[in-house]
C-alpha cells in the first residue's frame, strides 16, 4: 500500500486532535499578535486567544469568505513580511479581482509534501513519466504538482495546457504513465484519441489524476475506459494552498484530507451551524501549519460530507465525500469556471434585453455546451431579423472575451420566462 | 505520552504561562523556545509539581497528575534537571546521585542500588566518585545534575538550560549523552535552551513560546528555516538575515 507520510497519514484520532488544537491555538496567537483583521474580529466578538480551549470552540470565531479576502488584498491577510515570501500564486479571479496568495520557504516545502502525498495515494513512484497538464502560471496547478511530483523522483513533463493534440502526441513520444490534468482534458484527450484512430494500448498511460473542477463517477468510468487508465479525484483550492489539501487512494472511497496541516468543519451554509460526521453542507477550513498566507475558518463553497472512519488503505485521517455542488451557482463548462452574476450584468448592459434568462447546459462526445436563452424587452424589437443577428453576436463576442468559451444565445419571447423566480435559471443537463 | 491542554501558570498575579498546550511521544525529544521571560522555566515547574498555582490538563499515560505532588510526579517518570544545576557541592558525587535515587527508596534498599549505568554514560564520575560535587569542572557538575535526574529511572526529563556556563566543546558532548539517552534507553526530553540552534538540530520537534503563549509549534528543521525564528532567537547570522 502506498502512504508517504505513515507518520503524520496514520496516526490516531486522539493524537491527531491534540496535535490540532495545539496548532490551532499558536495559529490564532500568531494572527492575534500579528494581523489587524483578526485581532479586530477578535475583539468585536469580546473573544481572547485563550478562548480557545478546544478544537470545538474554533465556533466562536467568525468565518472568512472570498469577500474578506478581497477586502484585504493584497496583502492585509500576510502573516509574514514580504521579504518571507517566496512565491506568489492568485486565484482565477472570474468573479472580480483575483486573490493574491503568498508562500514563505516553509510553504512551498509543505505544499511538496502534501502533493507528494496525493501522487503516491494513487501509486505514483520515481518510476513513472508524469505529464502535468495543468496550466503553469498564477494557478496553483501546474506548479502544485510539479513540486510534489519533484519531491516524489517522478520524471517530469512540464508540458501545461497546450492542446489535446501536442498533449498526446508528447504522450505517445515519451511514454508518459501519469497524466495530471482536467477531467475536461482527459476527455478531450480520448476524443482525439478516437478521431486520430489511435488504439489505446499505443499509450503508456496507466493513472490519470484529474482535479481542478467537478466531475461525476460517470465520467470517471467513461475516461477508465477511453484512456484505459485508472482515474483519480484530488481536491485543493488556491486560497487554502493548491493541490493536495485531499486526496483519493487507491480505493477511491472519498478524499483524504490530510489533518495535520488543515482543520475542516461541515457547516450549514444557510445558519453556520457547524455539522456532525456524515451531514452533508459546506466545507470550512483553517490553515494550522501555513506561515504566509494563513485562513481562519474559511468557507469554501463546496458542499461535502466527513468521514472519521479508518480508511482501507489504513489512513486514520478523515475522508470527505467527492464533491459535487457549491454553494453559489458556479458552473463549470469544459473546465472554465462561469458565475451567472457575470452573465447577468452582460445581458444588462444591452437594453433591448429583459430581465430574465436561463442557462442551459449539456454534454455532447464529451464536451461540454453553454446555451443562454434571453428574454427580449416587451417592443423593443421591430421583429427585424438583423436586430437579433446582431444582439446575439454582441452577447456571444463579450461571453468569448470574458471567459473564452463558445456559447449559443437564443432570445426568447417577453414573457416566456416570467416562471423563473430569481433572474436566471440553471438547467444542467450533464 | 505526555499531553498539555490549555496549561496557566502564576506567579502571585503573574500570569507567566497562558493557556500552553503541548505534547511530547515516547522516544523523542522536543525544544521549548523563547526569550527570557517568556514561561519556558514556568513551564517546566508546573510539569513537576513545583507550582501548584496552575490550571489546565496534564495527563502522563493517562493519567491526569496537575494535582500530584513532586514526588508522586516522579515516582510516575518525570524528572527534572534544573537551571542552575543545584547540585550540592558539599556532598560527593555518589551521595549527589543517590539522593536522585531518593523516590526508589522505598521500594528499594540503599545498597542495592547501583550506579553503574550512570557511570557508563558519564565515565569521567566513576573516577571521581569519592570527590565533593563542588570540586567538579561546570561540565562534569552538569553530568551529575543529569546522572542524579536519571537516578529515578525518569521515562521522561526535562532539562532547564543544561549548556548555561559551559565551553561549546562540552555542550557539544552533552547533547551528545542527552541523545543517545533517547536513543538507548528510549527516554523522551523536552529542553529548554538558550543554544536553540544546537537543541534543534538534536531535536524532532520544537515550540516557539512569547509572553507565555505558544506562537509556533513545528519541526525542528522548519523552525530552523524559518527566518522570523532565526532572527528572534537563534542568533547566528543575525546580519545575514537582517541585512537582506
Amino acid at each position: 500500500m502506498f502512504i508517504w507520510d505513515t507518520r503524520y497519514e496514520t496516526m490516531a484520532q486522539e493524537e491527531i486532535q491534540q496535535f490540532q488544537l495545539e496548532k490551532l491555538q499558536a495559529l490564532i496567537n500568531r494572527l492575534y499578535l500579528n494581523i489587524p483583521y483578526y485581532k479586530k474580529i477578535f475583539t468585536e466578538r469580546n473573544i481572547k486567544p485563550q478562548d480557545i480551549k478546544s478544537l470545538s470552540d474554533i465556533k466562536k470565531i467568525p468565518f472568512m469568505d472570498k469577500d474578506v479576502l478581497r477586502l484585504n488584498q493584497p496583502y492585509g491577510l500576510f502573516a509574514l513580511p514580504l521579504r518571507e515570501i517566496i512565491r506568489f500564486h492568485s486565484t482565477s479571479g472570474t468573479t472580480g479581482k483575483p486573490i493574491a496568495v503568498g508562500y514563505s520557504k516553509n510553504d512551498i516545502n509543505h505544499w511538496a509534501e502534501l502533493v507528494a502525498r496525493t501522487l503516491n495515494a494513487v501509486g505514483v513512484t520515481n518510476n513513472d513519466v508524469v505529464q502535468i497538464a495543468f496550466e503553469y502560471g498564477m494557478f496553483t496547478g501546474g506548479l502544485g504538482f510539479h513540486y510534489g511530483a519533484e519531491k516524489i523522483g517522478a520524471s517530469i513533463i512540464p508540458v501545461s495546457n497546450i492542446n489535446p493534440e501536442h498533449q498526446l502526441e508528447i504522450m505517445k513520444n515519451y511514454r508518459t504513465t501519469v497524466l495530471i490534468a482536467t477531467p475536461t482534458m482527459a476527455l478531450n484527450l480520448a476524443n482525439v484519441l478516437e478521431k486520430l484512430n489511435i488504439n489505446k494500448n499505443e499509450l503508456s498511460l496507466r493513472i490519470g489524476l484529474l482535479g481542478a473542477e467537478p466531475w461525476n463517477e460517470e465520467i470517471r468510468n467513461f475516461i477508465e475506459e477511453k484512456l484505459n487508465i485508472k482515474a483519480y479525484d484530488s481536491y485543493g483550492l488556491s486560497e487554502i494552498i493548491g493541490p493536495g489539501v485531499a486526496f483519493e487512494c487507491q480505493y477511491k472511497e472519498g478524499l483524504h484530507l490530510s489533518e495535520d496541516y488543515f482543520y475542516a468543519e461541515i457547516i450549514n451554509p444557510e445558519t453556520g451551524e457547524v455539522l456532525g460526521e456524515k451531514e452533508e453542507g459546506e466545507l470550512v477550513l483553517t490553515t494550522l501549519t501555513k506561515e504566509a498566507f494563513p485562513l481562519l475558518r474559511y468557507r469554501t463553497r463546496d458542499i461535502t460530507s466527513i468521514s472519521k472512519e479508518k480508511c482501507k488503505c489504513g489512513r486514520t485521517i478523515l475522508r470527505i465525500e467527492r464533491l459535487k455542488k457549491r454553494t453559489d451557482d458556479v458552473i463549470i463548462i469544459n473546465g472554465v469556471k462561469i458565475y451567472p452574476e457575470v452573465l447577468s450584468k452582460i445581458v444588462s448592459e444591452e437594453d433591448s434585453l429583459g430581465d430574465k434568462f436561463e442557462i442551459k447546459v449539456s454534454r455532447e462526445e464529451g464536451l461540454d455546451k453553454i446555451e443562454i436563452d434571453v428574454e427580449i424587452k416587451s417592443g423593443s424589437f421591430a421583429n427585424v431579423l438583423s436586430d437579433f443577428i446582431k444582439i446575439t453576436e454582441v452577447l456571444k463576442s463579450k461571453i468569448r472575451v470574458t471567459y473564452n468559451i463558445e456559447s449559443t444565445i437564443k432570445l426568447v419571447e417577453s414573457t416566456s420566462l416570467s416562471h423563473i423566480k430569481k433572474r436566471y435559471k440553471i438547467t444542467d443537463l450533464r | 505520552m505526555l499531553k498539555i491542554k490549555n496549561l496557566s501558570v502564576k506567579h502571585g498575579q503573574i500570569e507567566a504561562v497562558k493557556g500552553v498546550s503541548l505534547h511530547i511521544n515516547p522516544k523523542e525529544i522536543i525544544t521549548l523556545i523563547g526569550s527570557n521571560g517568556a514561561g519556558k522555566t514556568s513551564l517546566l515547574e508546573a510539569i513537576v509539581g513545583l507550582n501548584k498555582n496552575i490550571d489546565g490538563e496534564i495527563n502522563f499515560n493517562g493519567t491526569d497528575i496537575i494535582k500530584l505532588n513532586s514526588d508522586q510526579i516522579v515516582n510516575l517518570g518525570i524528572s527534572l534537571v534544573p537551571e542552575g544545576r543545584q547540585i550540592f557541592s558539599k556532598m560527593t558525587v555518589s551521595d549527589n546521585l543517590l539522593l536522585g535515587a531518593y523516590p526508589r527508596l522505598k521500594k528499594e534498599k540503599v545498597s542495592s542500588i547501583s550506579f553503574d549505568f550512570i557511570y557508563t554514560l558519564f565515565p569521567i564520575l566513576k573516577e571521581k566518585t569519592k570527590l565533593l560535587a563542588g570540586t567538579l569542572s561546570g561540565g562534569q557538575q552538569q553530568m551529575v545534575a543529569i546522572g542524579r535526574a536519571l537516578m529515578a529511572k525518569p521515562k521522561i526529563l526535562l532539562l532547564d538550560e543544561p549548556s548555561t556556563g559551559l565551553a561549546p566543546l562540552v555542550i557539544k558532548d552533552i547533547f551528545k549523552i542527552l541523545f543517545n539517552l533517547k536513543e538507548q534507553l528510549g527516554i523522551s526530553i523536552i529542553l529548554v535552551e538558550q543554544n536553540a540552534r544546537l537543541a534543534l538540530e538534536y531535536s524532532t520537534r520544537g515550540y516557539v513560546i512569547e509572553t507565555g503563549f505558544i506562537v509556533s509549534e513545528g519541526d525542528s528543521k522548519d523552525l530552523l528555516s524559518d527566518n522570523n525564528i532565526v532572527r528572534a532567537y537563534l542568533g547566528k547570522n543575525y546580519k545575514e538575515v537582517t541585512d537582506k
